[in-house]
């Protein structure tokens, strides 16, 4: 039994919290490493949600990989749905963070994604004239038209959240994307290359028509690799049941000195518990057994000597 | 003067019952590939200071712990033939055999076009993988920083600075944080590297996907959109960016304890008076120099010593030696001649050599490595040929033979392009006064007929008596005008010491001729001689304005007569194109028709047969092929008689035309000679090639891959008879091919001759080396690279 495993990612454990896909993992956000503040930060730069239907927005989450920046898209994604429900407006989530590949041009990225979103529209039924359908094909190779149009035949009540492939280095990507958050569409876009955003950010909110939303979720501050521990062996499912347990002072131990994320912490500490749960032996209890310092550092030992390259 | 009778060439095989192998090279003509480990190196005291300046550079300690420059550049000049090459080569695999874990090596050959061909030639010959292990060393370091801090992490950190954990495995597996590092090596590689692209593009080599999109942009390509995204927008397609970037990976290598070595040859190519480049280059080539110095690199600039005149004094200023190589001495000499046959034959000796040979043979050729190992391998072979020691006279006898290498009739021929080119009128075989020994071969008048410039040429000068009777010659001319000048142009050998009393004679120093560059070198002499013998003679001078004009109107209209014979030239290639086509297109039907008609059961089949050499590796085979390339002579008689039939239908005067020239060709019956020893050449090749495909097939198979001792002796006979086959073919009789033309220019065909010469140059070394190139390439096949017992 392994408390770091949360259920819905059974498939890849390090994966994203998405709670507009699984609602129960809204109890999993552990307020650790700036999120819990930039998740707040959102909710209050991102205003009336009912100006989303007059003008679009732009909100970039910058991070360094593992740090939780999906995670934190797809909350306010999934708060901005329900918040828009409760005022009668359908907002839709379309997520397309699986939709890119780094190594293709920044055009046919952008190409790939408005196709995606056209073709989600219209299977949803929310794209159903012909003429409209029409329209769409005829301005694909000018995406701002392209938005523009698409934009302007979506219903009233509609508001579309994009959920955008991670962007990396691709500055000019979220330019182009400021540009073309029109009325009733909002992008969420992320990328792990801080200071290249950091450093475009001014030209970025040049080509917004409306400001666009800055967030940034960073490496484990001092004591956030043991709240985290703590909430996944208290909030566990099956807390009374018995496992082993780790210790403060050894998470300390662990994240002392050294930057690291939430995602890495996350990987390492259920690559220990799988290992430990897969040695035959006796029942473990919780006053018998500990997950110790020896335990997690001889894990991460045979990662690094593990030629397979995948977690053991 | 010398006779005109020539010996046939000397092969590389003994005829005699002894069978020894001759153990030096035919053609000496370093080629980095024929380098090995057993390759002689004489060490003079130039290949001494050299090696000292290697070892230096090798063992400096890193550029943190020392405030001296890390790296250096090294110049190596010499005229032609005098070793440099050899000199760079060995510095080359002195670097890898003393450091070769920590020394990268690139060896490049100048083009004779701009930086950016030599940069393209710089990357296509960068290992890739080497690259991406000193970019991936930046990565490891910037993780194992970051890691080294904490007591968890310690332990990947010594990992990664020891090599032992790939730092992109390193962030998978431990889902470290990549994209800070990624951008940390970026801003490391642009600060080490000077150079933001080149940070970024060697960044995105750690990135999956982006290796191909770097490598195309870095070998000179536009850059694929996905570098354009990330800011790389400008090609490397400029000698600015070309220049910079080889200072890049000179930079990215000096990281850790690398080395790394860079040879660029024949260095005059690229920098000489006559391809100067232009102002941006230098400029770059003078920082690429200072970024090799500051950088852990050896440059190592070989050529000409042209090239350093084009230079400049900033730019040779960061220069750090300059290296000029020097002649062999007798002692070296002697030391080469034993060690090649020590390394050959297995016996450290002189004979058939002598010591008095020895210094003669040096003092004939002034020391110059090309000239002596290519003498050694010809009087070798004669020595054992004849049964006897090496005499002077033999020297001389070979000498005159080997460095013969353009006939006079052909280098006369060229003489009169240079004088039709520049306008100048000229009387051949021109009695200046009543001695006879007045005689120039051309007299150029100036002004009036009493002055003017006497062109004398001679082949091979090799003694006192030759020396003796040019210098009446001149005295001659200079006694029966006043105002005349002599230049004497030597078709052959000409030492160093006959060379200065000549100079004193013709008070000038001859020309010795060189194919590449004689037009331009007699250009240059003969307006200099004209002009200052107008400024001696002019009274008037609108006489001489007079003069100048007529020449230039000369030159005018003979140029005009060029570019018409040139456009006939062209639709002449064009229709023997044609012509070539069809005759491929035939023979692939013969071949397809054969393959698809079978044979009987056991029989060879017809593509073996017709093709006869589908056995021979690729390296063998492009010898034939090289070989048989070279008697295109056969092919012009093809289209000869092509053009006397083919044209009869549309262009009926050009077929006349053709006809007449043809006829006029056959009147020559050196002509006859000629065609009969290349066919005869042809068959022999044929005959040789289909032996040698007929050993690989009938060879034992070995378990180990290696050559049955019965092959072996096979083999060596199967050489040994093409050599003595060759050894009495009249392979000097092809040198009337030249007479052969290709169009209805005739004699006056100076394109095709151009065209011709530069072929029939390379037609005896070519044979007379094949059995020897074949031999090596057939136990090389086998991997067996000492091809001694």
């Amino acid at each position: 039994m392994n408390p770091y495993l949360v259920p819905g990612l059974e498939a890849g454990p390090e994966g994203p919290l998405c709670p507009f896909r699984r609602p129960e993992h809204e109890r999993y956000y552990v307020p650790l490493d700036n999120t819990q503040q930039a998740f707040e930060q959102f909710q209050e730069q991102i205003g009336d949600l009912r100006g989303l239907r007059d003008e679009g927005r732009l909100i970039m989450v910058s991070g360094q990989r593992g740090c939780g920046k999906t995670a934190l898209i797809n909350r306010c994604a999934t708060w901005l749905r329900d918040g828009l429900d409760n005022l009668g407006i359908q907002g839709m989530i379309f997520s397309l963070t699986q939709e890119g590949l780094e190594n293709q041009p920044i055009q046919r990225r952008m190409n790939h994604v408005f196709q995606c979103v056209v073709d989600d529209l219209w299977q949803r039924e929310l794209l159903s004239k012909e003429d409209h359908i029409r329209g769409l094909k005829e301005r694909r190779d000018d995406l701002d038209l392209a938005y523009r149009y698409l934009s302007g035949v979506l219903d009233d009540d509609i508001v579309t959240i994009v959920l955008l492939p991670p962007s990396a280095d691709l500055v000019r990507e979220v330019e182009g994307y400021a540009k073309y958050a029109r009325k009733h569409i909002v992008f969420f876009v992320e990328s792990s290359f801080v200071d290249s955003m950091e450093r475009s950010w001014p030209d970025i909110c040049t080509a917004s028509r409306v400001s666009p939303i800055l967030l940034e979720v960073g490496p484990l501050r001092e004591r956030d690799g043991w709240l985290f521990a703590q909430a996944r062996q208290e909030h566990h499912p099956i807390a009374d049941e018995m496992f082993p347990r780790v210790s403060e002072k050894t998470m300390q131990r662990v994240t002392d000195g050294w930057e690291t994320s939430v995602g890495q912490l996350q990987a390492l500490l259920f690559g220990v518990y799988r290992e430990r749960s897969n040695r035959p032996g006796p029942e473990i209890t919780v006053t018998s057994d500990e997950v110790t310092y020896a335990d997690i550092t001889s894990y991460h030992f045979r990662l690094t000597r593990n030629r397979a390259g995948h977690i053991p | 003067m010398n006779s005109g009778h020539r010996d046939r060439p000397l092969t590389g095989w003994d005829l005699n019952h002894t069978g020894r192998v001759n153990p030096f090279p035919p053609t000496a003509v370093a080629k980095i590939a024929e380098f090995d480990d057993d390759t002689v190196t004489v060490y003079t005291p130039t290949v001494r200071e050299a090696v000292r300046v290697m070892d230096d550079y090798l063992a400096a300690p890193t550029a943190k712990t020392t405030r001296t420059s890390p790296g250096n550049v090294l110049a190596i000049v010499g005229d032609y033939g005098t070793g440099k090459t050899h000199l760079a080569v060995e510095l080359l695999r002195h670097a890898r055999n003393s450091a070769g874990d920590t020394t990268g090596t690139l060896y490049l050959d100048a083009p004779a076009d701009t930086f950016v061909t030599l940069y393209r030639r710089f990357v296509q010959q960068l290992d890739a993988a080497d690259v991406n292990r000193r970019v991936s060393e930046y990565y490891a370091d910037v993780i194992a920083d970051a890691l080294s801090v904490s007591e968890f992490t310690s332990e990947v950190s010594r990992q990664l600075r020891a090599g032992e954990l790939d730092p992109v495995e390193a962030v998978d597996r431990l889902s470290l944080m990549e994209s800070r590092f990624l951008q940390q090596v970026q801003i490391t590689l642009h600060r080490v590297t000077r150079n933001e692209a080149f940070g970024t593009a060697l960044t995105l080599l750690l990135r999956r996907g982006f290796a191909d999109a770097v490598w195309e942009w870095l070998a000179g390509h536009a850059p694929d959109q996905i570098l354009m995204d990330r800011g790389i927008d400008a090609a490397i397609n400029n000698e600015t960016a070309a220049l910079e970037a080889m200072g890049v990976f000179a930079l990215l290598y000096g990281h850790r304890n690398h080395r790394f070595v860079v040879v660029i040859d024949e260095l005059d190519k690229l920098l000489s008076v006559s391809s100067r480049p232009t102002e941006d280059a230098v400029v770059g080539f003078k920082k690429l120099l200072e970024v090799f110095a500051a950088a852990r690199a050896l440059l190592v600039l070989v050529g000409l010593p042209d090239y350093l005149d084009v230079l400049g004094i900033d730019v040779l200023q960061r220069i750090g030696r300059i290296i000029r190589v020097s002649a062999l001495t007798s002692e070296n000499t002697s030391e080469f001649i034993s060690r090649t046959q020590q390394r050959t034959l297995g016996k450290a000796t002189l004979e058939p050599f002598t010591p008095d040979t020895v210094n003669y043979l040096v003092k004939l050729t002034d020391g110059a490595p090309r000239k002596v190992v290519r003498l050694c391998h010809h009087l070798y072979r004669k020595a054992t040929d004849e049964g006897t020691q090496v005499t002077e006279s033999m020297v001389r006898q070979v000498a005159r033979t080997q460095f013969d290498f353009a006939s006079i009739d052909k280098v006369r021929g060229e003489v009169r392009r240079v004088l039709d080119a520049h306008g100048l009128s000229y009387f051949p075989d021109h009695q200046v006064g009543r001695d006879p020994y007045s005689l120039a071969d051309y007299w150029i008048p100036v002004g009036d007929l009493d002055s003017g410039c006497a062109v004398l040429l001679t082949e091979s000068v090799l003694d006192a008596t030759d020396s003796e009777a040019l210098t009446r010659r001149a005295m001659s001319i200079h006694n029966a005008v006043a105002d005349a000048e002599t230049v004497l142009v030597v078709v052959g050998y000409l030492p160093s010491g006959i060379s200065m009393e000549l100079s004193e004679a013709f008070r000038i120093e001859p020309i010795v001729y060189d194919h590449w560059i004689f037009g331009e070198s007699l250009a240059a002499i003969l307006t200099s001689r004209v002009r200052s013998i107008e400024e001696v003679i002019s009274g008037d001078p609108l006489v001489v304005l007079h003069d100048r004009v007529e020449r230039m109107n000369r030159q005018q209209s003979n140029t005009q007569r060029f570019i018409e014979r040139l456009a006939i030239h062209v639709d002449d290639m064009r229709a023997s194109s044609d012509h070539r086509l069809g005759v491929i297109q035939r023979g692939l039907d013969e071949i397809t028709n054969a393959l698809y008609s079978g044979g009987p059961a056991g029989s060879p089949s017809n593509l073996e047969s017709s093709t006869g050499f589908s056995r021979l590796p690729a390296e063998v085979r492009g010898l034939f092929n090289e070989a048989m390339a070279t008697l295109d002579a056969l092919n012009r008689m093809d289209i000869a008689l092509r053009d006397a039939f083919v044209g009869t239908e549309q262009e009926p005067s050009q077929a006349v035309d053709a006809r007449m020239n043809l006829r006029a060709t056959l009147y020559s019956p050196n002509l006859f000679h000629a065609m009969g020893v290349a066919i005869l050449l042809q068959k022999l090749v044929e005959a040789f090639r289909n032996g040698v495909n007929d050993w690989y097939r009938s060879r034992e198979p070995n378990p180990q891959g290696k050559i049955e001792l019965s092959d072996r002796v096979r083999l060596d006979a199967l050489c040994r008879a093409y050599e003595a086959l060759f050894a009495f073919l009249p392979a000097f009789r092809l040198n009337d091919l030249e007479e052969f033309p290709a169009h209805p220019g005739g004699r006056d065909d100076q394109l095709g001759e151009v065209v011709r010469s530069t072929r029939l140059t390379n037609v005896q070394d070519v044979f007379s080396s094949l059995g020897v190139h074949v031999h090596k390439a057939v136990l090389k096949s086998f991997s067996i690279i000492n091809d001694d017992d």
